[in-house]
């Protein structure tokens, strides 16, 4: 026999002798007589000394009988129901269904049916088979996991409506999560004790017991934890046969999209997760809605992953759909056989060059030859229309900025703390910024911005370093070469950046700050071109000067698609196009003005509502919380329309089965795998042990009664 | 007040005196004595005791005659007593430890009682002109003092019950035997105790009396608690002579205690009844003189019959 609450039986066993204790110290607290007829007492006593015996151990045996009962009634025994006794008593087992719903449980079986639809299958046997007072929790496997029902409950009726509810999710799996879940929904649960099973439904894909994924959780004491809280852990595989998948693993812009009618390229990337040679595979693309051209494929390696690029020109401006799409994948999971990407087409944007009074030379402008790569041209098909507005330093004060999408600094030699505060807020609602740093700035002028927390430049001006003669130039590299904006210049050597020099640059103080990146570097490792994304803003900085007084680079014919590219990088803050990941928030910016509408928001489905803009440093906001469909949701209508495209993670794409090594190194060596035709007797196991509680309680109450009854017949002995 | 007088008046209690004062104390068997008074002896005459029916002859007093003889023959008869004689009176009075039991609810111990019973006795008796002597007696028999028939005596047996202490173990067996032997003249021997020893040793005790002619008187006195066994709770009870002790349950046994006693009594009144010792009981909780009153009362009806 075993008990729910040892302690307990230990301490009634202490207290079974407190009435033997009683019974012995009763006998001290005699009252003491003289008595001169003894005789009769001695002939009385060998008449009743027998029955006094009985009597008194009669009442002692109920009295600890009483204790030992009451003790043994709360430790809560059980047994094996296989014994006679162990059937009397009530078999409390406490259940957690741990049920994936990842993107991988979507497979489709021989069946027809997916594993997730066979999964809650399972999960419904499992409520069905399970006795009335069995408690039942419900753990959802998606990232991230989370319990449906917290603490497990007898009322099965609830589990019953909340596995009806579910649905499968796009997400990846989170399966160490759920399992640390379920065990604390275990200890959670009204009955904590008895017998605590985890029955995980899953497809046991590889993935999910990754070595590398299941590390991050403290690892051997996270295991350890759930051993204790569990008695059983059974894997259920209800994963298909066939592992094979195909998957679009990405679909993006390769390069900057510079106004309509100019083709731009994209990069397809695609996943055979499987030990097959996948051959003539055929990818549509579509943009709005048509199919523009296919890919085709000739051939994919078992296990390889191929990156295509294609051009594609948006001839009109806004924001557009593309899809990719494999037409003849015949796999088991279709919804990473598609991949949405929203592209914004900017035509028109408006530009402040800010800059010192001009000069009688414009030549000697610092923003002279970037107002020219910019605006100003006119040409047939109209395509670059950036309009472009110079202003003083002093005249900076009188501008809406927010009418912007780019502003500009060239070579100021100070931003005051009232300037520099209304740029971080039109940065941060989405606007771009570029700072040229060169001859006329002054270290002290820029340096009042970097106090604390509240510092938003992502460097200060240092020295200017200077070439001791032409012959030491200095030249650029490209730092991030695959950044979209560079990625044009990328093994150009046509295009002079790489071939221009610098004779003169600032030195870099760069601000400690997460997430700045060096796009350009010149040759000596210093950085000349650097980005910090400030809220939903970018800022740029130019470590030399955009004129050609320190370089040559406004004379090369990069120049011009450099500085468009820098300027569409710096408006990308603002942009109306939003590409994310399920499960994510979809957060569009407006015009500030806009704050306080409700505009329409339509779901991949087709599903309709308002949603509410509110205010948000310095921008109109409108979200869409936690994504959960995958493909284009759109806001609002006319010059306030946005896109968004939401994207399935395809980190689940690889169905193959995990080892049963590798999933007894992830969970322990006492789970169980249970492939599916064994899952019928898994979970109609033997009965766990058995607790006659119920039967104690009867018990004591009957020799409660007895001991009251014999202690009233005999005079109420003590 | 001295010692002896608030004894003396003690035992002189109204009350008591009121009850025995018109009582004879009468011996049923004949004892040889020097004075001539109301108690038998060989010769005839008025005697407390009926003798024999002789014919009414003219003169004789007719409180005498037997008028149930007279209806049943129509012919006169005179009953005929015999003669009182001198009562040679010993009273023997247990003063052993157990004697001196008093239980919370008594007023007083037994040997209080047995002693005013004594002291009672032996003013009737000496009213009557019998001799009187005093004996106590424990494991053995102390005679304090000789017989007499001078109404003084009386004011020294009380004396001599007053200055008795209950100390020593009973030995019924050497006592008694020592009153049977303590006089070759017959005597009513008087014995107050509580009688609580061995049964055997007792009647064998009246038995020695019996054959020395003596006349035993069998008063025994006990306590109420003893008579009642009135303990509720657990209790300890401490032996008075044998110091041993016993815990006991009154609840369980009350019932075969009063059955032992009650077996004991019966038998011991048995045993006296063998010896044609006459028997009492007496309870402590009773007043002295309404029992003795009872008991000279329920004594001269037998004499008479």
């Amino acid at each position: 026999m075993s008990f729910v609450h040892t302690g307990m039986m230990i301490a009634a066993a202490g207290l079974a002798g407190v009435p033997l204790l009683i019974h012995l110290l009763s006998r001290r607290a005699y009252r003491t007589e003289p008595w001169a007829a003894m005789q009769f007492l001695v002939s009385a006593q060998t008449v009743t000394r027998r029955r006094l015996r009985i009597e008194q151990w009669l009442l002692l045996a109920l009295r600890i009988l009483t204790v030992l009962l009451v003790g043994l009634a709360l430790s809560r025994p059980f047994l094996a129901s296989s014994s006679i006794i162990g059937t009397l008593g009530h078999a409390a087992e406490s259940k957690v269904i741990v049920l994936d719903d990842s993107l991988s449980m979507r497979a489709r079986r021989d069946d027809g049916a997916s594993a997730f639809e066979a999964g809650l299958g399972v999960a419904r046997r499992i409520v069905d088979s399970s006795d009335a007072r069995d408690a039942i929790g419900l753990v959802l496997a998606s990232a991230p996991a989370r319990s449906v029902i917290q603490r497990c409950t007898r009322d099965h009726q609830a589990v019953r409506s909340a596995l009806d509810a579910l649905q499968c999710s796009l997400r990846i799996n989170d399966l160490n999560g759920a399992v640390e879940a379920g065990a604390a929904s275990l200890d959670a649960g009204d009955d904590p004790s008895g017998s605590r099973s985890c029955y995980v439904i899953t497809d046991m894909t590889a993935g999910a017991f990754a070595q590398g994924s299941w590390a991050e959780a403290a690892s051997s004491a996270s295991i350890a934890k759930v051993s204790e809280s569990v008695d059983r852990l059974i894997i259920l595989d209800v994963g298909p046969k066939s592992r094979r998948n195909l998957a679009i693993k990405g679909l993006n812009r390769v390069s900057q999209v510079i106004g309509s009618k100019r083709p731009a390229t994209y990069s397809l990337e695609l996943a055979n997760e499987s030990d097959e040679v996948i051959s003539s595979l055929t990818v549509s693309i579509g943009l709005d809605g048509v199919t523009t051209r296919k890919l085709q494929l000739e051939q994919i390696g078992p296990w390889q992953t191929v990156v295509e690029e294609f051009e594609l020109t948006l001839n009109v401006p806004g924001p557009h759909r593309i899809v990719a799409r494999i037409e003849n994948a015949d796999d088991g999971l279709p919804e990473d056989d598609v991949r949405f990407l929203a592209v914004d087409v900017v035509n028109e944007m408006r530009v402040l060059c800010v800059q010192d009074l001009p000069t009688s030379n414009a030549e000697a402008e610092p923003l002279f030859y970037v107002r020219a790569a910019l605006g100003g041209r006119e040409s047939a098909d109209d395509r670059d229309r950036l309009w472009i507005r110079t202003c003083s330093a002093h005249g900076l004060a009188s501008e809406v900025l927010s009418t912007y999408a780019v502003v500009i600094l060239g070579d100021l030699p100070r931003i005051s703390v009232e300037t520099g505060r209304r740029l971080q807020q039109y940065v941060a609602a989405g606007g771009g910024l570029i700072i040229a740093l060169a001859d006329r700035a002054s270290p002290e002028g820029y340096s009042v911005h970097r106090a604390g927390d509240a510092g938003w430049l992502p460097v200060y001006p240092g020295a200017v370093v200077r070439a001791a003669n032409p012959a030491q130039a200095l030249g650029y590299k490209l730092a991030d070469p695959h950044n979209s904006a560079l990625r044009d210049f990328n093994d150009n050597p046509v295009g002079g950046l790489q071939r221009a020099i610098v004779t003169a640059y600032r030195e870099a103080q760069l601000a400690d700050k997460p997430g700045l990146q060096t796009l350009l570097a010149f040759a000596d490792g210093s950085p000349a071109l650097v980005q910090q994304r400030v809220g939903r803003g970018l800022v740029l900085c130019w470590l030399t000067s955009i004129d050609m007084s320190w370089t040559n680079l406004p004379g090369k014919p990069d120049f011009v698609p450099l500085m468009l590219n820098l300027a569409h990088l710096a408006a990308s803050g603002a942009s109306r196009e939003v590409n994310t990941m399920i499960g994510t928030d979809v957060a569009w910016t407006f015009p500030m003005e806009s704050a306080g509408d409700r505009l329409p928001v339509v779901t991949p489905g087709g599903h309709t509502y308002q949603s509410g803009l509110l205010a948000v440093e310095g921008a109109a906001v409108m979200t869409v919380e936690k994504a959960g469909e995958s493909g284009f949701y759109t806001a609002g209508a006319g010059v306030l329309r946005r896109l968004a495209a939401v994207n399935c993670d395809t980190s689940d794409s690889d169905l193959s089965r995990a080892s049963i090594e590798q999933v007894r190194r992830a969970l322990g060596a006492k789970v169980e795998v249970v492939a599916e035709a064994g899952i019928a007797s898994a979970i109609h196991r033997t009965a766990p042990p058995r607790e006659f509680a119920q039967i104690m309680m009867i018990c004591l109450l009957a020799v409660v009664v007895v001991e009251t009854i014999v202690g009233t017949v005999l005079g109420g002995a003590r | 007040m001295d010692h002896t007088t608030e004894s003396f008046r003690r035992y002189l209690d109204p009350q008591v005196l009121a009850r025995i004062g018109g009582l004879d104390l009468r011996a049923r068997l004949l004892v040889r004595g020097f004075l001539s008074g109301m108690h038998r002896s060989p010769s005839h005459g008025f005697s407390v005791e009926f003798a024999e029916h002789r014919k009414y002859a003219q003169g004789d007093d007719l409180r005498f005659l037997d008028w149930k003889v007279y209806g049943r023959t129509d012919k006169h008869y005179i009953k005929e007593y015999e003669m009182e004689s001198n009562l040679q009176l010993l009273l023997a009075v247990d003063c052993s430890e157990s004697m001196g039991y008093r239980s919370a609810e008594s007023a007083w111990s037994k040997f209080d009682y047995a002693t005013t019973l004594a002291a009672s006795i032996s003013y009737l008796a000496l009213r009557q002109a019998d001799s009187v002597s005093l004996a106590t007696f424990d494991s053995k028999t102390h005679r304090t003092s000789r017989g007499s028939n001078n109404p003084a005596k009386w004011k020294s047996i009380v004396h001599e019950l007053a200055a008795a202490t209950t100390v020593g173990r009973t030995s019924f067996r050497h006592a008694l035997d020592e009153l049977a032997e303590s006089t070759h003249e017959r005597h009513l021997i008087v014995i107050i105790s509580d009688f609580l020893g061995p049964i055997e040793e007792i009647a064998a005790g009246l038995k020695h009396m019996r054959y020395r002619r003596h006349e035993p008187l069998v008063m025994q006195v006990l306590d109420r608690a003893e008579m009642t066994f009135p303990f509720k709770t657990p209790t300890r009870l401490v032996g008075l002579e044998e110091k041993d002790v016993m815990r006991v349950e009154p609840r369980v046994m009350r019932e075969a205690y009063l059955t032992a006693l009650r077996s004991f009594m019966t038998e011991l009144r048995r045993r006296c009844h063998d010896q044609q010792a006459d028997y009492a009981a007496f309870d402590t909780s009773n007043a002295v003189g309404g029992a003795l009153g009872t008991y000279l009362a329920a004594r001269a009806s037998r004499v008479r019959r």
